[in-house]
């Protein structure tokens, strides 16, 4: 397996997608290339971080009952 | 005999019971669906559109959609998945209008990411914070953007981001593979900026 074929591989790899053999083919290659495994271990902590994005969102907020009014105002049927 | 607390409270109606009364002309139980669902849809459409303001409306446009669409609930699929496909739909149409994000449908649009050994920078990467990974998320393309948020952040399978966006499930697959690697290089680039 070369590097091209590997890199268009490790987000499935991540993600457990691969079947057995080529999972194995991918990890083998990561064995004895620094390049692709560095992209491997740097996408799996983009990935390990977004998770943790939605657990404990970092994010203010507008207040619901503000827009709640608004809506009731956009529509009227919402009374 | 002694009662607990527990078996004397209601028990708490769920998504579907209260689509149910709400399509029945039940306000109170719509204003309760959107008290539990306002911020995982403000999130979705914030990530989506990276403004607030905009994250704002659409979150509203959503819910005064599903205030007239509550009705067609059959409860075929979990009630977030179906508020979520609406919320994405939203941001999508909302794109269109504004027709200012043509990079939108960029299965192949993107130049795609070549690592040539020898040639990439060999530092690594820095360690990726929350708000790092938020302003990288907010500059993917938003094809790329809307099939990662979907996936990696609100925790969808590809068989559902699919269905939501309007793509096959390869296709989101291999936007998804896209995407972090565009987040990876828009982090580095970052990094050397600093």
């Amino acid at each position: 397996m070369d590097c091209t074929e590997s890199l268009n591989l490790l987000s499935d790899l991540h993600d457990r997608l691969l079947d057995d053999p080529l999972e194995t083919q991918v990890k083998s290659h990561l064995d004895c290339c620094p390049p692709c495994s560095n992209v491997f271990g740097e996408l799996s902590e983009i990935v390990n971080v977004s998770v943790r994005l939605n657990r404990d969102p970092n994010i203010n907020f507008p207040d619901e009952d503000d827009i709640w009014r608004r809506m009731r105002l956009a529509d009227p049927k919402i009374h | 005999m002694a009662v607990s607390v527990a078996e004397i409270e209601k028990p708490e109606a769920n998504d579907y019971e209260l689509a149910q009364r709400s399509a029945a002309g039940d306000l109170a139980a719509f204003e309760e669906l959107y008290r539990r669902h306002f911020r995982r849809v403000f999130a979705i459409a914030l990530r989506m559109t990276a403004s607030p303001e905009e994250a704002e409306d659409l979150a509203q446009e959503t819910f005064i959609q599903l205030f007239k669409k509550i009705g067609s609930f059959r409860g075929d699929s979990a009630f977030t998945t179906w508020l979520h496909r609406m919320t994405v739909n939203q941001v999508l149409m909302h794109f269109r209008r504004r027709k200012s994000r043509p990079e939108y449908t960029t299965e192949e649009g993107e130049t795609p990411v070549q690592i040539v050994q020898g040639t990439e920078n060999q530092n690594r990467m820095p360690v990726v914070d929350r708000i790092v990974l938020e302003d990288a998320i907010a500059k993917l393309p938003l094809g790329y953007r809307s099939v990662f948020v979907l996936h990696d952040v609100e925790g969808y399978e590809h068989n559902e981001v699919g269905k939501m966006l309007g793509i096959s499930e390869g296709t989101s697959k291999s936007q998804l593979h896209k995407a972090r690697l565009k987040l990876r290089g828009l982090i580095r680039q970052q990094a050397e900026k600093n």
